[in-house]
Order: C-alpha cells, then structure tokens, then sequence
C-alpha cells in the first residue's frame, strides 16, 4: 500500500528526514517512536503534502501512485488521513458543512455517488457515537473552543467518516487522559479493516495496549534506527532510547 | 426638489412589523427618512440604486430598528447615514457592498439619551479595481450607552478600501461603551486597506476600544481543509464565507438566503 525509499526532507534548508525507508501493507498497525526531534512529525507533514516542507531525495508510492507528485487534497482524496496532533481551530465553518465537502470529495475521487441528506446524517451520527463526541459539536464550528479531548475526538469521527485506506494518526494520545484515551483507541480499532492500514506515532506505549501494532519502529535523526514487533515499545518504555543512541554509536 | 425626491417612512410608535419590510428606493430620490416610533420594533431592507443618497434614521424612546442597506447596482456611489438614537433604543445597522466601482460610505451617529444602543456593521467583498472608503463618527452625546461597530473587508485583485472611524465621548457622558473592530484580509499582493480608528474620549468612566488586523487566511487551517480533500479554491471560499458567518447569521432567513447567494456569487470571483 505504501513503500518509502530513502526518504530525505528539508524545512528552511534544514534536514530533517535524511532516508526513511518503511513498507506499509493492508491490514497492518505500524507505530513510530522516537525521542523529540526526532523526525515524527516531519514524516507525517511529508506524507500528508504539507508544503513547507522539501522532498530533497527518495520516493513514496501509495496505492501504485507517486505520492509526492500530488497536491495535499488529492493525497487525501486517495486516502491518506492524517489525525492532526494539534487539530486546526477553523471559525465559522460548522463540522457538517466541512465534513460534508470532505465525504464530497472524498467519494468523488472513489467513483461513489454523493451521500444524500439522510445518508449523510446517518453516517455522521454513528461517527460521532463510535468516539462518543456529543452531537451537538456538530453543529459548532470546526473545533473551536473544543477541550483536548473533544479535538481528538473529533479527528477519529472524521476518520471514521472518510475511511481513509492509510490512517497517519500523529500523538493522537497526547493531552488526552485516560477515559478519552480509551475511547479515542477503541474508534481506531472498530475502524480497522483488513483493507486499511494505519502508522501511529507516539511518545508513549501507553497506547500501543490499546491499539495494538503490528511493527514497531524508532525514528532517531531522520531515520528508523530499530524495528521490531509490539514489545520493542515496552523495552523503550522501560529502557529509554539511551541504549538504542549507544548501540549506534 | 420635488417631494418625491425626499422619502420617508415612519413606523407608529409602540407598531411591532414581524416580517421584514423591503424598501425599495426609486430611482432619482435623493433621501429617505426613517423614524421609528417610540417602542416600535422594525427590520427594514433598503434596496437602492441612487447614486448620491442620504440615509437618515431617527429612533425616538426604546424603539428597535434593524436596517439592512443593500447595494443593488454596480458603480460609484456616495452615501451618508445620519442616526439618532434616543433613550432605550437600538439600533442594528448592516451595510452589504459587493459591487464598488468606487463608493464613498459615511456614518454619522448621534447617541442622545441614555440607555440606548448601536450595533454597526459594514462587510465588503470586492475584487479588481473596486474602492470603498468609509468615514464613520460616532458621537456618544449622553452617557450609559453603548455602540459596538464592525468592519469586514474580504480584499482581491487590485481592490482598496479605506475605513476612517472615529468614537467620540464628550466629558460627562460616563458609563459609555464603544467599541470598534476591523478585520481585513487581502487575497492579492494588489489588494490594500488603510484603517484609521480613533478614539476621542474626554470622560473618565468609560470602555473603550478599537481593534484591527489586516492579514491573509490562515495557512493552517488551509492545509487542515486540503488534508480531508477540500480544494484550496473551496477552502479558500470556506474561509472567507466564515469570515462573514456571524453578520450574514444574524440577519432573518429569508434575507440571510438572498444576501448569502449574493455574497457567495462575488466571493467566487475572489478565489
């Protein structure tokens, strides 16, 4: 689904990514970790076409596509969904007119015919009960004076209702606490399909018991150092990263 | 000049108008006069296609007009609004220009009384080599009153708008609130605005404030809005239709769908 081949990212001439390979099939959980600066984020703006960033060398295909060639929206359009870790606060733009644009053209580029009003409807009330975020929000413009919890709440409800084939969920746990973790987790989970894929990025293998990876990585300046299956997270949350660091040099 | 140059409508004191009244002004009149009876409730839509027009508004005790001014032809234009508020009445006032060859705007408020309150708001969407420039002084003649304006201008092209607003308060008149905001956003390297609050006060117990930012949309909800598969065009339109959303919300459905069509038809020529 998609191949990463020594990937390398500048911002403002600062290298940040310096050769990131990663192979992400169907089906499969992969989780990023990694001390701060580290490049996590990076990878996900990358991936996502956040244009302030710079693909000085290497390739990413997704879906049999030069992912790097397509602008942001069409990358989404393909399925790529990237759960922001600070969700943009947009006034004056409700959640069912912004989703209702989003699910447009997200089913246009997938040759599926528009939602009608009642359909729509539907879909946006089991998103929202899947992530147990209250109804009401829907109304409200796009997270504004939404709590921590709420705006991540609200990221996995759209997740659910573009239903992304690659889901890039960056420090998704973060600010959250352990209920809202909890239910946060669990969304992604019901939203698993042998079809999807997800990369979850995190600090903390906290997480990784509720959503539970099928590779684990660490990302240390710019490249994956280490991979390995779900208890290489518990090692480092018991070890640190020191001993990784050390073992490189 | 002849009488039917000079317009005026009186609602009768204590009359509640449920429904909006549409006032068309026929061409060649060159003012209209509006009194709103004492504790009347009126929204008036004024509907103008004169191009050198005097608005007068005259509110006598808790009376409550909304006035609606809607530009209806394209070109050059100078209108003059004079209001004045006496004790316990309110005024809303909300100016739409979507097609300024080059218009020339100005306000002239006197708050009398006591008691009574303005709400101001002038949106403007203009694109090419379209000008507006608005002149406003708001004289805060009697104290515990208060006046809140807004000003919204959604810049592209080579378009410029010029927004000079003075509050006035006069020593004695205590207890005044009188705020002013202006929020610009220009779309073009081409596209300027020039905004000159200025706050006159001479009495001490007051609350008073002006606000301005001129700036562009802002980039990262842009990308927010691309990474879930919205264009930039769309987004883009998105943006600046929200930028507007708590003025056009407000207005009485019937006339919130007429203008919102009005202003979404312009804004597309902005994108």
């Amino acid at each position: 689904m998609l191949e990463i081949n020594n990937l390398h990212a500048n911002i403002d001439g600062t290298p940040i990514l310096k050769g990131i390979s990663l192979r992400v099939s169907p089906g499969e959980v992969h989780a990023i970790m990694g001390p701060n600066g580290s490049g996590k984020s990076t990878l996900a703006s990358v991936l996502a076409g956040r244009s302030e960033y710079t693909v000085t060398s290497g390739s990413v295909t997704f879906m049999g596509r030069d992912l790097l060639a397509l602008p942001a929206e069409e990358r989404a359009r393909l399925g790529i969904f990237l759960g922001f870790q600070y969700p943009v606060e947009i006034p004056g733009v409700s959640i069912a007119n912004f989703m209702k644009a989003a699910v447009a053209a997200r089913r246009a580029a997938m040759g599926l015919p528009e939602l009608t009003p009642a359909e729509f409807l539907k879909q946006m009330r089991a998103a929202a009960a899947l992530v147990e975020l209250d109804p009401k929000l829907i109304k409200r413009a796009v997270n504004e004076g939404f709590s921590g919890g709420e705006k991540k709440r609200n990221e996995i409800f759209q997740m659910a209702m573009l239903k992304p084939a690659l889901s890039i969920l960056d420090e998704t746990d973060s600010g959250l606490d352990i209920d809202a973790l909890r239910i946060v987790s669990q969304g992604v989970n019901q939203l698993r399909t042998p079809e999807n894929a997800s990369i979850v990025i995190t600090h903390y293998q906290r997480l990784l018991d509720y959503i539970v990876p099928d590779v684990v990585h660490v990302l240390y300046a710019g490249r994956i150092v280490m991979s390995g299956g779900k208890e290489l997270a518990k090692d480092l949350e018991t070890k640190g990263y020191d001993w990784i660091i050390k073992s490189l040099n | 000049m002849t009488a039917a140059k000079q317009m005026e409508i009186k609602i009768p004191a204590h009359r509640t108008e449920k429904a909006p009244m549409v006032l068309v002004l026929p061409a060649g009149s060159t003012s209209c006069k509006v009194t709103a009876g004492a504790g009347s409730r009126a929204i008036v839509c004024i509907r103008n296609v004169n191009r050198d027009f005097s608005f007068r508004f005259d509110l006598k005790k808790n009376a409550s007009l909304t006035c609606i001014l809607e530009q209806t032809r394209p070109g050059s234009a100078i209108y003059r609004h004079t209001c004045r508020l006496a004790t316990g009445s309110e005024m809303r006032s909300i100016a739409i220009f979507t097609q300024c060859t080059d218009i020339r705007n100005s306000y002239h408020i006197d708050i009398q009384e006591e008691g009574s309150s303005l709400s101001l708001s002038s949106l403007a969407v203009l694109t090419g080599r379209e000008k507006l420039a608005q002149n406003i002084l708001c004289r805060h003649n009697a104290g515990g009153a208060s006046s809140m304006q807004t000003f919204k201008h959604l810049l592209g092209g080579a378009a410029q708008a010029d927004m000079v607003g003075r509050i006035l308060v006069p020593a004695g008149s205590q207890k005044t609130e009188a705020y002013q905001q202006s929020r610009s956003i220009l779309l073009s390297e081409q596209a300027s605005v020039h905004v000159e609050p200025q706050l006159e006060i001479y009495a001490d117990d007051v609350k008073c404030s002006h606000g301005s930012t001129v700036g562009q949309l802002d980039k990262d909800a842009l990308f927010y809005m691309q990474q879930r598969g919205i264009s930039p065009e769309e987004a883009t339109r998105m943006l600046l239709e929200a930028e507007l959303r708590h003025e056009l919300d407000s207005l009485p459905p019937a006339l919130r769908r007429v203008l919102g069509a009005k202003v979404s038809r312009k804004l597309k020529h902005l994108v």
